[in-house]
């Protein structure tokens, strides 16, 4: 009798051992602890210091959200390369209204916390409602209506500021990027509850189910009494919404914004995503790897930056990671 | 008898006015020609004086020879983003052979015979690379080249530690500034225009955009179309490099940040279809033009940056709504 129960527990040890190792983001898993371990002995231990390794989580907090973002576009079999330019318009829109430099301000008075951040998130959803309209209803291809909203994103961003820094924003605003909550970041906290809700959303909702649906054949989705176009329609404005959210973070950490804050920060999203195991055709992925993927590329950028690489550097080896995740994915997938 | 003729020759006229108008690239160029003449009326005159009209052709002659190589891409349903990663890279690797600053990695200036066909080559070879990549491991292109676009602005700034390449021989100057620089740029399109309308390659590459599969089946080699249209984009970019280059007669890693997007542009704008197998260079070169007026009236007339942006956004998304709207209008 024990020795049966005895096997039982070996077999469901070993069947979970499996099961990891089956579990479609175990590579990523391996691969994040790999480099985590390599760039550990490089540096001497400096890159896996608890006060470092909050660092890695609140830098990559802005990339990690923006990438859900960026994931629940491509999951539909689009593209949204208007990440940076929304993040610096709707952070430059909260920015001139917490100010306190009043020339600056473009209310005249700094506004709180609980006016301005509402007002950016906003901003996000409406300026990714635009680009979800044109392509949902006009047919835009997606690559087009959001590389033109990156532009006109980045244009209002530019009219707002006048081209200047902004700094000097009030205290509170200190909160979303530079605050702990018992020794964990506000940053961190605030990517893993996006990241939980939208793992509930893409389980258990019949949302989701229309989202993958419309990315792996929109016609048969369609006949099969998916509304392809406000689902499409909504992707866009999650993405604007986790956009504003991700220059929130920034805004907070930096305490300051200017038009070069979100630099490739669309680039690095769609990295984060790819990494992560998404599917740029669409229809495939998961919330787990695109967290695990802008894991990946904040703990490289990190590490490159403690290692006192070249910048330029850094985009050599961020680019070798990228394809290389795309081709160890396309391996193992045959 | 008399009459006759004359109705004849009123319908011929009619006719080609009515051909002109279907044509598929009518719209951009009235496009084109309108925004010419409202901006000429805005600036009074200052866009289209010589000296400048000069300019707007030089400056879209980089952007239009990397949109000559990007619609190839295009038009086979991929997209090439290393343009200014291979640019910025052959641009540094050229031009610090040939300066005769201690930047120079050769020991002594080269000679520009020497060093335009290494641009070229080297070009050509890493949009071999991506080539290989997408046709080879099944990889989307636009990931492929987003690595390598990395990849070229970090071998760029390896060449020259990022530092600025000056004083470069004067007998390099020629081939950025007028009349060489437009002259490559339209020769290289109608070249391309050639290939594609009356050569069997360009059947191939039609086909191959227009469906895979079907395509494979009735004998093409889909993967070396693939390949084949990304070496070409690649020496299309070194070229670029090049003439920017050129133009500049310094080499500096700055220099060509935004190029591939400004010609992913120029083609859509051009009515090349993103899903591929469909569109002409007719269209590409003057969606090159396009963007090449707007861009300089917008510096003519000073406008800011935030104008910049927002109406070169505008613009990209109006000309392809308008080109998804005529579609189905018909």
């Amino acid at each position: 009798m024990s020795e049966v129960t005895e096997r039982r527990k070996r077999g469901t040890a070993r069947d979970i051992a499996r099961r990891v190792f089956r579990y479609e983001n175990a590579t990523l898993g391996i691969i994040l602890a790999a480099i985590m371990g390599t760039l550990a002995v490089a540096t001497g231990g400096k890159t896996i210091a608890l006060r470092n390794m909050k660092m890695v989580v609140v830098e990559g907090a802005t990339m990690g959200v923006g990438a859900i973002g960026q994931m629940f576009v491509i999951l539909t079999s689009g593209i949204d390369l208007s990440v940076a330019g929304m993040a610096f318009g709707t952070s430059a829109l909260g920015s001139a209204m917490m100010t306190t430099q009043l020339w600056q301000n473009i209310l005249g008075y700094a506004a709180p916390i609980w006016v301005a951040v509402p007002a950016m998130l906003a901003m996000g959803v409406g300026l990714g409602a635009i680009s979800g309209l044109f392509v949902s209803r006009i047919g835009i291809p997606p690559f087009i209506a959001t590389l033109g909203m990156w532009q006109i994103a980045h244009g209002i961003g530019f009219l707002i500021t006048g081209g200047f820094t902004i700094a000097r924003m009030i205290d509170p605003l200190r909160f979303f990027g530079q605050r702990f909550i018992y020794g964990f970041p506000v940053a961190g906290i605030i990517w893993i509850v996006v990241g939980a809700v939208v793992y509930f959303v893409l389980h258990y909702t019949s949302y989701a189910r229309s989202v993958y649906a419309t990315g792996s054949n929109p016609v048969s989705a369609w006949l099969s009494g998916v509304n392809v176009k406000n689902t499409q329609l909504s992707v866009y404005m999650i993405s604007g919404f986790m956009a504003a959210l991700g220059g929130l973070i920034r805004t907070g950490r930096v305490m300051s914004v200017s038009y070069s804050s979100f630099d490739f920060l669309e680039l690095q999203t769609i990295a984060s995503a790819v990494i992560g195991g998404v599917s740029l055709f669409g229809g495939k992925g998961t919330v787990v790897g695109v967290v695990l993927g802008a894991l990946v590329i904040a703990v490289v950028l990190n590490g490159m930056t403690i290692l006192r690489a070249d910048p330029f550097l850094e985009s050599l080896v961020l680019g070798v990671i990228v394809i290389a995740a795309v081709a160890v994915d396309y391996w193992r997938g045959r | 008898m008399a009459e006759e003729l004359e109705r004849r020759e009123r319908v011929t006229f009619r006719d080609i006015a009515r051909r002109a108008l279907r044509h598929e690239n009518a719209v951009i160029g009235i496009a084109l020609a309108a925004m010419i003449a409202v901006l000429a009326v805005i600036s009074r005159g200052a866009t289209i004086t010589r000296g400048n009209m000069a300019n707007v052709l030089i400056q879209s002659s980089v952007r239009g020879v990397a949109a000559v190589g990007q619609a190839f891409c295009i038009l086979t349903a991929n997209f090439d983003l290393s343009v200014s990663g291979i640019g910025v890279m052959t641009m540094m690797l050229g031009s610090s052979m040939m300066t005769t600053e201690w930047t120079n990695i050769l020991g002594y200036p080269a000679s520009p015979f020497m060093a335009i066909p290494v641009m070229l080559a080297v070009g050509a070879c890493w949009g071999l690379l991506s080539g290989a990549l997408v046709s080879r491991f099944n990889m989307p292109s636009l990931i492929v080249t987003f690595g390598v676009w990395q990849i070229g602005y970090g071998v760029a700034y390896y060449v020259t530690e990022g530092k600025a390449v000056m004083e470069l021989p004067e007998s390099f100057a020629v081939y950025g500034s007028l009349p060489a620089g437009p002259i490559i740029f339209f020769s290289v399109a109608a070249l391309a225009y050639f290939v594609l309308t009356y050569t069997s390659f360009g059947r191939r590459v039609y086909a191959v955009g227009g469906s895979p599969v079907s395509a494979y089946l009735s004998g093409i080699s889909v993967k070396n179309t693939y390949l084949a249209v990304f070496a070409i984009s690649g020496l299309c970019a070194g070229l670029a490099g090049m003439l920017f280059t050129s133009r500049a007669m310094s080499g500096s890693i700055e220099a060509l940040r935004g190029l591939e997007l400004d010609s992913i542009a120029s083609v859509v704008i051009g009515g090349v279809s993103l899903f591929g197998g469909r569109g002409n260079m007719i269209g590409v070169v003057l969606g090159a033009l396009l963007i090449g007026v707007i861009n300089n009236a917008m510096s003519v007339l000073h406008m800011g940056h935030a104008g910049r942006y927002i109406v070169k956004g505008a613009i990209i998304i109006g000309a392809v709504a308008a080109d998804i709207l005529r579609r189905r209008g018909r």
